[in-house]
């Protein structure tokens, strides 16, 4: 399996891609959500490229994310990356007072991972060289001036969309 | 020649190095970079990984924007904003349902849609146009000599296929630039080996391990530097070499560029790197 073979997180993995895809075909839903696997995935498509049958396994795993938070299965031990998926796009919405919307922001960001998880330690030193160096803005991009708003409304459809 | 350009949220951050050496080495080629107004973030891996419509909407109002404003090519310098930005301008050129119907949102949100006229692009694939690389040659006044790289593509830059601007599996164009500017680049089999970036923060055990796999490859293959073309794999391979005995710089291929054309400022983005470049290259007399 020259997809599996490729995977650069496969040694972490609890099951290889292809074996993911034989569960769906077995309907095996509560063992895909257990597995740890589409949470590894970081979506480099090299098994993407390699599927002789055309599947993006990556864009699969995505999928696999989605229904897992949608059907709040998602175990304890994967919850940090939905986390950080989470304040990422939070991030872009801006926030109270200093704003933001629109784009990413590493220190409001990086802060409120640390606050949730409780790892205050980790990276402080990177976190002190990053800001020294001038690659860690204190506040954050305050872009949209002209067209305030429109992210916003972007995240206020795909919430809508979401509902449905 | 004016060329639109969306530095994406690291580009005005953590990667603040790759903007300069960007906008540097592409005045010295003739082009001038004009940045996308009011852009916003592409959403990342997070976007795609937990919602369809954010997957697409939030690239596409970018390209929007760049139709507005008249753009004809967009240059994205981060290889995930190029290539989500590149799949939502794909997928809109296919017309799927999904991209008709981001599309169809964003002309209410914005008062426009996306009508698929943005060649949405690279700055490794411009500079290796004809018309620019043949200016390239004509640049270097200060060789690389004896600077030992290994270039590293990691995975967003040439996958999927309708990403690509090189071969999916062997890419070259980082390695024949490289060699232009004058460096020994060394062959290795990890050039497009993920480096795991969007596991930095969550899941930093798993990133460790990638990132020693990788330096010590290149360090096996006789390179003393990497270089990359992707604000996100420095970024992880800078930060995230634990283990490693002697640790290696990472480069911006555009930085390493600006260095062969001897340009002033070069030095002022050797001092923000992490992992301190600046010996390296005072040893082979580059800076």
């Amino acid at each position: 399996m020259k997809c599996a073979g490729g995977c650069p997180i496969n040694f972490v993995m609890e099951h290889n891609n292809y074996e993911i895809l034989r569960m769906i075909q077995l309907g095996e839903k509560d063992k895909v959500y257990q597995s740890n696997t589409p949470w590894l995935c970081v979506g480099c498509k090299t098994c993407a490229v390699r599927c002789p049958n055309g599947i993006d396994t990556s864009k699969v795993m995505d999928t696999i994310k989605m229904e897992t938070i949608a059907e709040n299965k998602i175990p304890a031990s994967h919850y940090n990356v939905k986390l950080f998926y989470e304040l990422f796009l939070d991030s872009m919405k801006g926030f109270p007072v200093i704003g933001g919307e629109g784009r990413g922001y590493e220190l409001g960001l990086m802060g409120l991972y640390k606050l949730c998880t409780g790892t205050y330690l980790a990276d402080m030193n990177l976190g002190k060289e990053m800001t020294k160096r001038g690659k860690m803005p204190f506040l954050p991009h305050n872009a949209l001036k002209r067209r305030k708003g429109e992210v916003k409304k972007i995240f206020q459809r795909a919430k809508e969309k979401k509902a449905r | 020649m004016k060329l639109g350009y969306y530095p994406g949220c690291s580009l005005h951050s953590t990667a603040a190095e790759y903007n300069m050496a960007t906008e540097a080495v592409f005045n010295a080629l003739g082009l001038e970079l004009d940045e996308l107004p009011e852009w916003n973030c592409c959403g990342a891996t997070a976007g795609h990984s937990t919602d369809k419509f954010l997957a697409l909407a939030l690239p596409l109002r970018n390209l929007v924007i760049a139709e507005a404003e008249q753009q004809k090519e967009l240059v994205l310098p981060c290889a995930a904003c190029y290539n989500l930005v590149k799949g939502a301008d794909h997928y809109c050129r296919e017309g799927t349902p999904e991209a008709r119907d981001a599309n169809e949102e964003l002309k209410s949100i914005m008062g426009s849609a996306y009508n698929g006229t943005v060649h949405v692009t690279h700055p490794l694939e411009v500079i290796m146009r004809k018309e620019y690389i043949s200016k390239v040659g004509a640049q270097v006044k200060k060789p690389l000599s004896g600077l030992k790289l290994a270039p590293y593509y990691g995975c967003l830059l040439t996958r999927p296929t309708y990403v690509a601007f090189d071969d999916v599996e062997q890419p070259q164009a980082m390695d024949q630039l490289m060699k232009l500017a004058g460096a020994d680049v060394k062959r290795w089999s990890y050039k497009t080996d993920c480096c795991g970036g969007s596991l930095t923060v969550p899941r930093t055990d798993v990133v460790y391990e990638i990132t020693k796999n990788l330096v010590t490859a290149a360090q096996r293959a006789g390179a003393d530097a990497i270089v990359t073309a992707c604000p996100l794999c420095q970024m992880t391979l800078e930060t995230r070499q634990k283990e490693i005995q002697k640790p290696i710089p990472v480069f911006f291929f555009t930085e390493l560029l600006g260095i062969s054309f001897a340009h002033p400022e070069a030095k002022k983005w050797m001092k923000k790197h992490i992992i301190n470049p600046i010996p390296l290259l005072t040893s082979l007399q580059l800076l």
